[in-house]
Formats: C-alpha cells, sequence, structure tokens
C-alpha cells in the first residue's frame, strides 16, 4: 500500500468506517415531463465498488451525476462525503461548498473530456494549481508521478489529439486523481475506447480497486463490472430492479427483468 | 491624381479599420456576456440591441448617428462620426460571434472542468474561452473584412477616405473605370491581410470536435 496512488490519511479511514460515503434516498430526476430517475436508493461504503448495470437510456448516467450534482436531482436525498448535498430539489451547499466537494469526488467520463488545448501534463496539473492552490512545480511532480503510474510518463507532453482512447482516458483518470478525491465516479469508462485498448484502462481501474479506492462504476461491461465489484445495481426504466454482490445479481438474479437483461448480453457476447 | 492624396485617403481607411476592428472586438465582449448573462432581463436587453443593430443597414445608422449627433448641437465630424458608428454596429456582430464561438465548446469539457471543482471564473478563464477562442478568431475573419468595406459608406457623410477620394476625382471629370479601379486594389489587399492573420491564427487542429 505504500505505493499506492491514493493514501488514505488514518484519522479520515477511521471517519470513513462509520458513516457511508454516499447514500442516496429516494432519488428521482425528471426532466420536462418525463421522469427518468423514479425513486432510487442505495448507499456506498468506504472502500467499496459499486457498479451499475443496465439497459441503454434507463438513467445510469443521470444517476452518477446526481452525486456531484452535474444533474440537480428533482426530490430525494443525496449525501455524499458526510455531507448532505441535495434534497427534494434544493441544492444545500454554497457555490463554494460545492466546487470543494466536487474536488472530492472525482469523475470519469465515457467521452474522456480530456483538455484539448493542453498537454497530459497540463491537464493534470490544471485543478492542483487551480483549486487545491498547489504550487506550479509540487502540481508537476504529483502529475508527472501519476502519469507515470497510468502508463503515460512518456507521454507527458503531448496533446490529446496526439493520444490513442485509452491514453486520453487515463489522462482523464490521473487528472481526476491528482486531487487526491475520496470517492471516484466512472462513468462507463472504457466504451468509447477500442476493445483491445480497453485493457490499459482497466488495469488502472483494477489497482485503484486494489488500493480501497471507493468507486462508483457505470458500465455495460457485466462480466469485467461483477470481477470488480463488491455491489451491483441492475437499474432499468428509472427504478433500481435488483441489487447485492456479483453473485446474486449476475450469479442468481431474481427477477424476470434481470434475467432478459443478462440473457441479451449473453447473446451479445458481451 | 495625385499620389499623396490616394495615399493619404487609404491612410483614413486603413486607421478607420484598426480603430473600428480594437474598439468593435472590445466593445463586444460586455455584449456578448450580457447577452449570455443569467438574469434573463440582461440577456434580454443584450439580444434587442444585437437585433436592432443587425436590423437595420449601416448606411442607415450612419445618418441617425450623424445627424442625431448634429441635431444635438454636438460636431464631431464626420470620420468620428463614422468610427463611432462602426464601432457600435460592429460589436453587436462580434457579439453574435463571441457567443457562438463559447456555444461551440463540447458541453462534455464545461462539465469536466465543473467536476474538477474548478469556480465559474476559472472555467471559463482556464478552459471555455481558450476552446471558443480558436472558433471565435477564424469567424471573426468575416467581420474584419465586413468591416473594410462598411469604411467606405463613411464617404457618403464626409469622411476623406479612399471612396471619397475616388467620388471627388470622379466627380472632377476623372476616369471612374480607372479609380475605382484603383482604390479596389487597396480595400482588396485590407480584406487579403487580415484573411491571412485570421487563418494563421486558427489552429484548426485542436479546435474542439467533440471527443
Ligand atoms: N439533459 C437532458 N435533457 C433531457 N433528457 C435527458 C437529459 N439527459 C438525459 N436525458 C434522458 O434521460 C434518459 C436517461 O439518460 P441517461 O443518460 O441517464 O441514460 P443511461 O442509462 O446512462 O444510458 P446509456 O447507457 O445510453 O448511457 C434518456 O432517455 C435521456 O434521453
Ligand atoms: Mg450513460
Amino acid at each position: 500500500m505504500v505505493d499506492s496512488i491514493v493514501s488514505v490519511p488514518p484519522e479520515l479511514k477511521e471517519k470513513q468506517l462509520r458513516e457511508p460515503t454516499i447514500v442516496v434516498e429516494g432519488l428521482t430526476k425528471r426532466f420536462g415531463d418525463t421522469e427518468v430517475l423514479k425513486g432510487i436508493s442505495f448507499d456506498v461504503k468506504p472502500g467499496e465498488v459499486l457498479s451499475i448495470i443496465g439497459p441503454s437510456g434507463t438513467g445510469k448516467s443521470t444517476v452518477i451525476r446526481c452525486l456531484n450534482l452535474l444533474e440537480t436531482p428533482t426530490s430525494g436525498t443525496v449525501s455524499i462525503l458526510g455531507q448532505q448535498v441535495s434534497t427534494d430539489g434544493r441544492t444545500l451547499l454554497s457555490q463554494r461548498q460545492l466546487e470543494k466537494l466536487r474536488s472530492r469526488a472525482g469523475m470519469v467520463f465515457q467521452t474522456f473530456n480530456v483538455f484539448p488545448h493542453l498537454t497530459a501534463l497540463e491537464n493534470v496539473t490544471l485543478a492542483q494549481q487551480h483549486v487545491l492552490g498547489r504550487s506550479k512545480s509540487e502540481a508537476r511532480t504529483r502529475a508527472m508521478s501519476l502519469l507515470e503510474r497510468v502508463g503515460l510518463g512518456e507521454r507527458a507532453n503531448f496533446k490529446p489529439n496526439q493520444l490513442s482512447g485509452g491514453q486520453k482516458q487515463r489522462v482523464a483518470i490521473a487528472r481526476a486523481l491528482a486531487l487526491d478525491p475520496e470517492v471516484l465516479l466512472l462513468d462507463e469508462p472504457t466504451s468509447a475506447i477500442d476493445p483491445e485498448l480497453r485493457v490499459e484502462v482497466r488495469a488502472v481501474i483494477d489497482e485503484l480497486a486494489a488500493s480501497g479506492m471507493t468507486m462508483v462504476l457505470v458500465t455495460h461491461e457485466v462480466r469485467y463490472a461483477a470481477r470488480l465489484s463488491d455491489r451491483m445495481l441492475f437499474l432499468s426504466d428509472g427504478v433500481v430492479v435488483e441489487s447485492g454482490t456479483p453473485d446474486q445479481v449476475v450469479g442468481e438474479p431474481q427477477q424476470e427483468r434481470t434475467r432478459r437483461f443478462l440473457h441479451a448480453l449473453e447473446d451479445d457476447g458481451v | 491624381m495625385s499620389l499623396i492624396g490616394l495615399l493619404s485617403a487609404f491612410f483614413v481607411t486603413l486607421q478607420m479599420v484598426v480603430i473600428v476592428l480594437i474598439g468593435a472586438s472590445l466593445l463586444g465582449i460586455p455584449v456578448a456576456w450580457a447577452r449570455m448573462a443569467r438574469f434573463k432581463v440582461i440577456q434580454f436587453i443584450a439580444a434587442a440591441f444585437i437585433g436592432i443593430i443587425r436590423g437595420i443597414p449601416t448606411l442607415a445608422w450612419l445618418f441617425i448617428v450623424f445627424f442625431s449627433v448634429t441635431i444635438a448641437g454636438w460636431t464631431p465630424g464626420a470620420l468620428f462620426s463614422a468610427i463611432i458608428t462602426l464601432v457600435v454596429v460592429n460589436s453587436a456582430y462580434f457579439a453574435e460571434n463571441y457567443r457562438a464561438g463559447f456555444e461551440a465548446v463540447p458541453s462534455g469539457y464545461k462539465e469536466a472542468s465543473a467536476a474538477l471543482g474548478l469556480s465559474g471564473w476559472d472555467r471559463t478563464r482556464l478552459v471555455t474561452a481558450p476552446l471558443a477562442l480558436k472558433v471565435i478568431v477564424g469567424s471573426s475573419s468575416s467581420i474584419a473584412i465586413q468591416i473594410v468595406k462598411e469604411t467606405s459608406v463613411a464617404s457618403l457623410i464626409g469622411a476623406q477616405e479612399l471612396t471619397y477620394y475616388a467620388n471627388a476625382h470622379v466627380a472632377a471629370g476623372g476616369n471612374g473605370m480607372f479609380y475605382f479601379s484603383v482604390i479596389g486594389v487597396f480595400y482588396l489587399a485590407l480584406s487579403l491581410v487580415l484573411g491571412i492573420f485570421a487563418r494563421r491564427n486558427t489552429n484548426t487542429e485542436s479546435t474542439p470536435a467533440t471527443i
């Protein structure tokens, strides 16, 4: 653990053991007239990896985006990192508190969203300097060590358009880790990457899980999720159809809806 | 045809182009900011300003400004009136261009910068604006070229720029074909220089194309 990407201070670890990192209760979200989330509840304990699986368009991204308030929930409560952030459509944080919270909850997007005008290194130093107030040299040192950890030490000065999808996503992960987040939110981190290149991104995520990082992972890769996760959530049409350990959800699904979904995936060879 | 006369007319045109370009592109910033403001009232005022400005020909604006300042008893001179008019009119065009540039930045980058915990101002300054700028510089070249051409309407209120020079010579019996061809070359040269400048500063390679 000495060499792990993230180091959690011991006093924090103790505190985390007492309360869940994320608690979501009765979360609903509507876009105009369509209710996308219809009352979702779940929690994530410190050090746990929770995967959210489910068909396209059922609101998986919406759930994860409600956690750091990229979307404002319509009702229900969201608590994260010991703070209640939203209840019944009201954001309970000031702008500053929200920014602080977001820096503690890293996010990785399906489309990477690595800033195209900055090099890999600058992508990783940017928020360190402007959010955490680290000095330029401190930020660079940290960024270089993270880029090396994700296997991109030699590409530090490359612009995103000179990197493959898998490489861009690893820069994005390094960018999120640079703020020493206490939880990582990953929305289909490998879906937009060529299958051969997914391996390298998965390796980074595996290592994070092994190092005890708390993670919420939205994915279509059910087998991978089952291997990685402590618990899984099967979401369909805006409700949690089934949840439990991978053995329960993927191994012995109780709901017909879950079985149909898993069968359809098997037919596709996923 | 006196070379000195031609050159001094060209200098007046050049001076107008430079001042109007700088003035309008700067004035366009607060207008664009207002157009994208969170408060609906400010947004509406800016939208109305832009709509009214762009809905009336520049020539008409020139006369409106020229006559209203004259009626107000202020005689700032033709050149000054023309410059003020062109600055204000083109600020509306620049503002729309800036807005389009900001809106062209894929939302994913804005979200990524928000998710990192950057403040609103830092998000704009460090991410959205630099990405928008790449789009803006390219599309602003058409406004710059429009400005070069619009300076010619100032001749109608008596500003002694290139078109005024040609008109004056033709009125005095000169060959119209010849004089307007000569000043045409000057206008063309100005437009070409501005076009090349814009292309130099547009880095199409890193223009955001989503992923
Ligand atoms: N900003 C928005 N405005 C309107 N509708 C939206 C918005 N964002 C998402 N939706 C709708 O909400 C529904 C759920 O979207 P969401 O992206 O959460 O699904 P998803 O489960 O992540 O799907 P996928 O697997 O394709 O990523 C979709 O029907 C989508 O069209
Ligand atoms: Mg999604």
